[in-house]
């Protein structure tokens, strides 16, 4: 076709002619090049003029002249677009009078996206707005409708610097920052008050005026905390969260959790660190959003001390607050440090339950007062665990309290009377080891367990219990007078009824021991420390503040008693350690862990076994502290260490260290590392255990690996059979809530909506909210998942 | 500023999925200003804009809008191809069947068009620009990838250059050059 090689040939050149710089240059081409072509030569010619002709700005303009521009809103004229996002539009208005001129920020819903529900929203938005007012907000001026019919409104038109930039641009140092940030606090609380998150705080949105006064922006994100519109108090979809800004973002808002006071309180976090420190707490590729959400919700803030890599900043930053680098460091370490720390703390539960609370600290600081966050924290729970970003630190939370509980932490979990059998055994030839006191003891348990002949040879549960039950009463009788003897009895009784999920009988009788041990004259420190450890463990699970301070006190107890084997320490240590851990305190549990392992080396014991649990429960819990790398590094090492003891490979000793190392992996992100260590540790237990408790926390671990790895088939399975062992046990039957929502969630991640609502209406059906209060939350955060769920498209 | 919500997404997708086709148009242009925005932010590293949520769905919406299997997208820039090829495979097709119903086949402003902000030049034979478009290709591939990432994606110039690893200078030419081009074989009679 002549007349496209005619077109392409003149493209050709065209486009050659266009990289010349000059016209003579172009037409020396042409002439060159069209010498027998003069239709050739004057049509590249028009298009060479038609294209310089095209004004080169609005080449790259969207060049569609915006109607409303020029026209009249209410009072006010739009003069010109300042911002735009999905579904609303942001204008500059002005209003002028003889005497003054208002500039105006006016919001309203973009062309075409007028639906019936957007606008709803809108209004709602317009409403919220109006009702706020105070000094430090920029103020709600006006509302109307366009004469196309699209509601708008007018804000207060900031002119100012961000907080950040006011600040480094006058020097100010960091006390006058902090001291500035406390109206930044004022104005976000009094929103609170208000019943209004801002939920996308960051420097941008909090501006300086020129009369120095902060000034927050943006509030139209705002969600409602409770009341008034109850629709938008709980967002069912991801969507349902407008744009956040992942710097600023809290942990929980990369899974679209809930409007709450505490993304403020974070995102409020994060503007105070960056004014302290001029750089951001987190480094990372914002092109990345998965390993964006990775760090912020895995990886500890950098330090406020941290060195600079990078020696201009750090320079940069001292200039821009007038102080030298001793100066900083003094203000900045100690509770300035750990206030911000609270206030970017993972977990919402642990940051500062308000702003108000937040300022009071830096109110605080700034007058030389002792802060609040060091001493006494806000309570809050293992049961609260599960708010925690990883549906699977629920289940490990489950099988941490295996891990924990020492002496048989493999058994916890097991259900099978055998085991229990050999656990019971092995707490009572530890309370035989222990009970120095009265050689009787041993005797006196072995008599008991040689006359329960039944659970020997493979019987029931219930023969244990009976066992027990003489053995108690036998103790109450037989020892009446003698405390010293009955009360190890009694803990050991006590220690094999928890074992055995027997809470009320295991309780009663600790009770029992504990109030003996307390009456006992004149006192007998190691024996009260004794029972207020059994305590403690028994209390993990019910009342983790009691737990606690049972522990503290036995510690504390054996610190002040005379001539006590410093080795006596170790148990109450190790008790404190797991209550502190189930409390989520976790920099506490490693002092004390660490406690414990001293302990070991200043009376050279380490080639001990209990010097490697306690190694264990440290690398669990610098996991907990996001400290995967030393973590993981630990576990491995105990792994060789058990296999090195054992002389094979499978062994349970090293299928408990693995999989708590599967568990530490899986937290770190290396999802396939998780899989491939759970799975060699369930390929050794399971022949062992059959089908019992710990193999369902195992299995549910390693199918949130899996769905974490995009292998959602191989996590369903997974998930679906840690649920049939689950319910097939009515003692374990509550523990299926959590793993029923896990798997919904799961089948929403493959696609399967349908199956996953299924699997939720059943769950709703079978656990009502009212018996599943300690899990709600966590179901909460699995059914958004699944209300968000996208079917994936038929194969 | 701040978006009064796009919680519609995941519903319009799964209206969409059950077959009403009228979601389609409302949930591309929300789709697309959140493409831009994260194509903006990414190409021109300007922080704050798009949200890594944004960013997630995005992603997800095309892949099904595509028909791919997840997470095939190797980048952003091959994000944007993939999106540029859709959109214009979708718009002609939507010109095609509406010339058939009435007259015409062109773009049109209507709500749809219009929400998604797209550089088209008003009244362009959208069955005829995709001829021309397939032309281009064959002569000079980089020139018809920058008309397809401005005018079915609504990248400006840079953003295009970012996209297709040139300069920004070249992408203008480029541009510059094809639209005329364009242009003028449009104005030809068929």
């Amino acid at each position: 076709m002549p007349i496209n090689d005619f077109d392409d040939v003149a493209l050709l050149l065209l486009r050659e002619a266009l990289d010349l710089d000059t016209d003579a240059e172009r037409e020396h081409l042409l002439a060159e090049r069209c010498t027998d072509q003069p239709d050739l030569r004057d049509h590249v010619r028009a298009l060479l003029l038609r294209t310089e002709a095209a004004d080169p700005a609005s080449i790259s303009s969207q060049d569609d002249a915006d109607p409303l521009l020029g026209k009249q809103l209410g009072p006010f004229r739009v003069v010109e677009a300042i911002g735009r996002g999905g579904m609303g539009r942001v204008y500059r208005g002005e209003r002028e009078s003889a005497d003054f001129r208002q500039d105006v920020a006016i919001k309203l819903i973009r062309r075409g996206f007028d639906f019936d529900d957007i606008r709803a929203r809108f209004l709602r938005e317009r409403r919220i707005l109006a009702r706020l007012s105070h000094p430090n907000l920029a103020r709600f001026i006006d509302g109307g409708v366009a004469p196309d019919g699209r509601p708008w409104f007018a804000l207060e038109f900031v002119h100012g610097e961000t907080i950040t930039r006011w600040c480094d641009a006058r020097r100010l140092d960091v006390r006058a920052r902090v001291k500035l940030f406390l109206d930044v606090c004022a104005a976000v609380q009094y929103a609170h008050t208000q019943l209004v998150v801002h939920r996308d705080l960051k420097p941008g949105n909090v501006l300086v005026d020129q009369t120095g006064h902060v000034r927050l922006l943006d509030f139209g994100v705002a969600g409602l905390l409770a009341g008034g519109d109850a629709d938008t108090a709980r967002p069912s979809t991801i969507g349902a969260h407008p744009a956040m800004t992942p710097e600023y973002a809290a942990p929980e808002q990369f899974s679209g959790s809930g409007v709450s006071v505490g993304v403020d309180v974070y995102a409020l976090g994060v503007i105070l660190y960056e004014l302290i420190a001029g750089v951001l707490p987190y480094q990372f590729d914002r092109s990345d959003p998965a390993a964006a959400e990775r760090t912020v919700r895995e990886t500890p803030p950098l330090s406020l001390l941290a060195r600079d890599r990078d020696e201009a900043v750090g320079a940069r930053r001292l200039a821009a607050r007038s102080l030298s680098l001793r100066a900083y460091r003094t203000e900045v370490r100690g509770d300035l440090s750990r206030i911000v720390e609270t206030a970017l703390a993972k977990e919402p539960e642990r940051r500062y339950p308000t702003v108000q609370a937040l300022a009071d600290d830096l109110a605080r600081w700034l007058h030389g007062a002792p802060v609040r966050v060091s001493g006494d924290r806000i309570g809050y729970r293992v049961a609260k665990f599960v708010r925690r970003n990883r549906v699977v630190v629920a289940l490990a939370a489950l099988a941490l309290v295996a891990a924990a509980a020492g002496v048989a932490g493999i058994a916890l979990a097991n259900v099978d009377a055998r085991r229990e059998a050999a656990n019971a055994k092995h707490s009572a030839e530890r309370a035989r080891a222990e009970a120095s006191v009265a050689s009787g003891v041993s005797d006196f348990l072995g008599g008991v367990f040689g006359k329960a002949a039944p659970f020997n040879t493979g019987g029931k549960t219930l023969s244990l219990k009976e066992a027990l039950e003489v053995a108690r009463n036998e103790a109450m009788t037989a020892y009446k007078d003698q405390p010293e003897i009955r009360i190890p009895i009694l803990l050991a009784v006590g220690n094999a009824y928890e074992k055995m999920y027997l809470k009320p009988e295991a309780r009663a009788t600790l009770a029992d021991a504990l109030a003996e041990a307390d009456a006992l004259k004149p006192p007998k420190p190691l024996l009260q420390a004794k029972a207020m450890s059994a305590f403690s463990e028994l209390e993990v699970e019910s009342d983790i503040d009691h737990s606690v301070s049972l522990a503290e006190g036995a510690v504390d107890l054996l610190h002040k008693a005379p001539d006590i084997d410093p080795r006596e320490l170790i148990s109450p240590l190790a008790k404190l350690a797991v209550a502190l851990f189930h409390k989520s305190d976790f920099p506490r549990a490693l002092d004390v862990t660490e406690e414990r392992m001293a302990v070991f080396e200043r009376t050279a014991t380490t080639a001990d076994d209990g010097y490697n649990e306690a190694l264990s429960d440290k690398a669990m819990i610098l996991a907990e502290l996001h400290r995967y790398d030393e973590a993981i590094a630990l576990h491995r090492r105990l792994v060789a260490l058990r296999i090195a003891q054992a002389g094979h490979d499978d062994d349970l000793s090293v299928s408990y260290e693995r999989s708590i190392l599967a568990r530490a992996l899986h937290l770190a992100g290396r999802e396939r590392e998780s899989v491939e260590e759970m799975r060699r540790a369930i390929a050794v237990e399971k022949p062992i255990y059959g089908d019992n408790y710990r193999i369902a926390v195992l299995s549910g671990i390693l199918a949130q690996a899996l769905a974490g790895d995009g292998r959602y088939e191989e996590a369903e399975a997974e998930m679906t059979a840690a649920l049939r062992i689950v319910e097939a046990d009515a003692e374990l039957k509550n523990r299926a809530v959590r793993m029923r929502a896990s798997l919904a969630a799961i089948r929403s991640g493959a696609g399967h909506c349908t199956a996953a609502r299924a699997t939720l209406r059943a769950l709703n059906a079978d656990f009502p909210a009212a018996s599943r209060v300690d899990e709600q939350a966590f179901v909460d955060a699995m059914s958004e998942k699944v209300d968000a769920c996208i079917e994936a498209p038929p194969r | 500023m701040t978006e009064i919500g796009d919680h519609h997404v995941t519903g319009l997708l799964r209206r969409w999925s059950d077959g009403d086709a009228a979601a389609l148009e409302r949930l591309l242009p929300l789709v697309y200003a959140d493409l831009r925005r994260m194509a903006a932010s990414v190409l021109h590293a300007t922080p704050g804009h798009a949200t890594l949520q944004t960013t997630a769905l995005v992603h997800d919406v095309l892949l099904r809008l595509l028909g791919r299997a997840p997470a095939t997208f190797e980048n952003t820039a091959h994000l944007l191809n993939a999106s540029a090829r859709m959109m214009r495979q979708v718009l002609v097709d939507r010109a095609r069947k509406a010339a058939t119903e009435k007259r015409g086949g062109h773009w049109l402003r209507d709500d749809f068009t219009e929400a998604l902000e797209l550089p088209i030049p008003d009244g362009t034979d959208l069955a005829a620009l995709d001829r021309a478009l397939n032309d281009l290709e064959s002569v000079h591939e980089r020139m018809a990838k920058v008309v397809e990432l401005r005018y079915f994606v609504g990248l400006d110039v840079a953003e295009v250059a970012g996209a297709l690893g040139i300069t920004e200078r070249t992408a203008r030419r480029d541009w510059v050059a094809a639209r005329e081009w364009l242009r003028d074989r449009l104005e030809q009679p068929a």
